[in-house]
């Protein structure tokens, strides 16, 4: 389990990289700390990952922008849970935690649960999942102008990654 | 305003009155064996039946209590009375219920409803349904609404094959006790392509003390069949705890389509712990509304499994927590075949320390190609006291689904507030404004009267929060 903590901080992660598990408890203890945390997966073959993230608002007016994306190729499983939890009293939180996944395999499977667990009403926080395969009509273009399939899944899935998030 | 006048109007659940126990036959107090196979007698049941009942007794006594969700170890199994029979059998006119049942439908408006705007009305008070009646065309082509004690005796055989085919009793530790003591609840049979277009009303009511409901529903549309039923539910206030406990199993046939509507609003001692189901064929429809405002803890999840091609689902959930609630409410969608799809909307509102929790799972099979799933929360928090959580699942195998997710919880918008204010309107009306934004794509779904009803509940829920905002 990894810990971190601090003023303003940007935490990176890249999976399968630095392993197949993530587990990431971010506290955030100061008034006005800062974090954003963002980390890819590409997963193939049975590759397996496990990430547990926890974002905690234990200060007032602290915020934190949490962002994971997954390319999941042949049979890659992907478990992932993410919380978001405001302590009773900090007011002026704002959390957001994103997951998405692009399946591009045809045996995939990822079980998803993100959390929210808020006690404090002067906050702003929300997440969103989102699971899909690659969109027809983008693939279709880009075939339509003479690349080939493969290539055309390939450059949207970099661009899926590779676009800069928030 | 004075304060007076503001905790009057929090105090304000207008069904919280009740009449004299005077009833035909009440059971012991506790859950035993000899309990379960008293009510089967009285109900004069087939022996697979009893069977049925002793079963599931045995697995509700090997569960475990859940350990997730809200607080459940307040209830004490032995502390509840189990069946009560309020009259002898059911009857077809208002004129002929015993007295203090019959004020009690009057003061809800019951009567006056179905002379408007229904089919058709069963009525259970207690353990029993006291009151039905069914539109006589409705009646010719085949419509079959009864108590599922008389569906039981006149059309076995249909019971027989749906009976825990959607929620078996192994299911929950609380679907075991509904099956082990289940009295009263609706079957409704739609013939092929009969459409009811008025909807079907049932109404619960629980009136003695440390009472236990658990009725048990049934509804089975037919090919190319439509039939809306809503159900209510009110309670008086006591102190000590009721519990309420059902299992409502729905089948929609190919291309059938059933809407289900619940208000909730059992008074703040009642436990609402309940199963539903619905099992959706080819091109069917199945639609959840769920309004859950009353109750001390709720643990409700409507859940949809498609499992046929283009079957479709949607759940629309609205929960208000107020002052000692906790609302876990929520919604499943399984998809377990190819091109369905599920929608599920919920919004919720907690304050006064109370707590609205959604809980929601969306389950896509392997096999299952080309489905949507789509699902929206949102929370609002009004208060400093209260609490609002969200625990969904996304379980997705196999490389051809859509999922999407989201989530947000937030405070009345102080733009909005502001922006409100500055056109003249007051604060209280401005905050009471937005909240009947917030929760009005759900509200809209409700039957005219109950939208009406649930915005008159939430201003004065509100009412309650402008006091402590001072």
């Amino acid at each position: 389990m990894q810990k971190i903590e601090g003023k303003k901080i940007k935490y990176r992660f890249n999976l399968p990289n630095s392993g197949y598990d993530k587990k990431l408890v971010v506290d955030l203890k100061n008034k006005n700390d800062v974090v954003d945390v963002r980390g890819i997966i590409v997963g193939r073959g049975n590759e397996k990952f496990n990430i547990n993230i926890e974002i905690v608002h234990r200060a007032k007016n602290t915020s934190a922008r949490t962002v994971v994306k997954a390319v999941l190729y042949d049979s890659a499983q992907l478990n992932f849970k993410g919380c978001i939890k405001v302590l009773k009293g900090m007011r002026g939180c704002d959390s957001f935690l994103m997951q998405r996944t692009l399946v591009l395999g045809e045996n995939v499977q990822v079980n998803s649960k993100p959390h929210l667990e808020i006690e404090e009403n002067n906050v702003k926080c929300s997440h969103s999942v989102s699971i899909a395969r690659p969109n027809e009509e983008e693939v279709f273009y880009l075939m339509s102008r003479g690349l080939s399939k493969d290539f055309a899944i390939n450059l949207i899935a970099d661009g899926f990654i590779g676009v800069r998030p928030l | 305003m004075s304060k007076v006048k503001s905790n009057l109007n929090l105090d304000d659940y207008k069904y919280g009155f009740s009449y004299p126990e005077d009833y035909v036959f009440k059971s012991k107090k506790g859950l035993g064996e000899n309990i379960v196979r008293g009510i089967s007698k009285i109900k004069k049941e087939p022996l697979w039946m009893l069977e049925y009942r002793l079963n599931a007794y045995k697995i509700f006594l090997s569960k475990k209590m859940p350990a997730w969700g809200g607080d459940l170890s307040k209830i004490d199994f032995d502390d509840i009375y189990y069946y009560l029979k309020p009259s002898q059998g059911e009857v077809q006119k208002w004129e002929d219920l015993p007295k203090g049942i019959k004020a009690t439908y009057d003061r809800i408006g019951i009567p006056e409803a179905e002379q408007k705007y229904l089919s058709g009305v069963k009525a259970q008070y207690e353990s029993e349904v006291v009151y039905g009646s069914l539109l006589a065309d409705l009646t010719k082509k085949g419509v079959i609404f009864l108590g599922m004690d008389e569906a039981l005796e006149k059309h076995s055989a249909l019971v027989m094959e749906y009976f825990g085919k959607a929620v078996p009793s192994a299911d929950n530790k609380f679907s075991a006790l509904n099956s082990a003591v289940w009295s009263g609840g609706s079957f409704i049979y739609v013939p092929k392509n009969v459409k009811v277009d008025l909807p079907l009303q049932a109404y619960f009511r629980m009136n003695a003390k440390k009472m236990g409901q658990f009725e048990r529903t049934l509804i089975i549309a037919d090919e190319g069949s439509f039939v809306s039923y809503i159900e209510g539910c009110t309670a008086p206030v006591y102190s000590a705890n009721s519990l309420h406990s059902a299992v409502v199993e729905i089948f929609v046939k190919k291309n059938a389509r059933i809407r289900y509507t619940t208000v909730q609003n059992w008074s703040k001692n009642v436990y609402n712990l309940v199963t539903k189901r619905a099992f959706v064929y080819e091109n069917g429809i199945m639609e959840w509304v769920d309004g859950n405002i009353g109750s001390k803890l709720t643990m409700k999840y409507p859940s949809i499994y498609l499992m046929e091609q283009g079957a479709k689902g949607a759940i629309l959930s609205m929960a208000f927590a107020g002052k000692n609630q906790h609302q876990d409410a929520g919604g499943k969608a399984v998809h377990l075949a190819s091109k369905t799809s599920s929608q599920i909307i919920s919004k919720s509102i907690s304050r006064g320390g109370g707590r609205a929790s959604y809980r929601g799972l969306i389950k896509v099979a392997n096999l299952a190609e080309n489905c949507k799933s789509n699902v929206v929360c949102d929370a609002l928090i009004l208060d400093e006291n209260s609490r609002s959580d969200t625990y969904p699942i996304m379980d997705v195998k196999g490389a051809y689904a859509r999922v999407s997710h989201e989530a947000s919880v937030n405070k009345v918008d102080e733009d909005q507030l502001f922006y409100l204010t500055s056109r003249g309107v007051s604060k209280h009306d401005a905050a009471n404004m937005i909240v009947n934004g917030f929760i009005e794509p759900i509200v809209k779904e409700f039957p005219m009267e109950y939208a009406m009803e649930l915005n008159r509940l939430i201003s004065i829920e509100l009412e309650g929060n402008a006091k402590n905002r001072r």
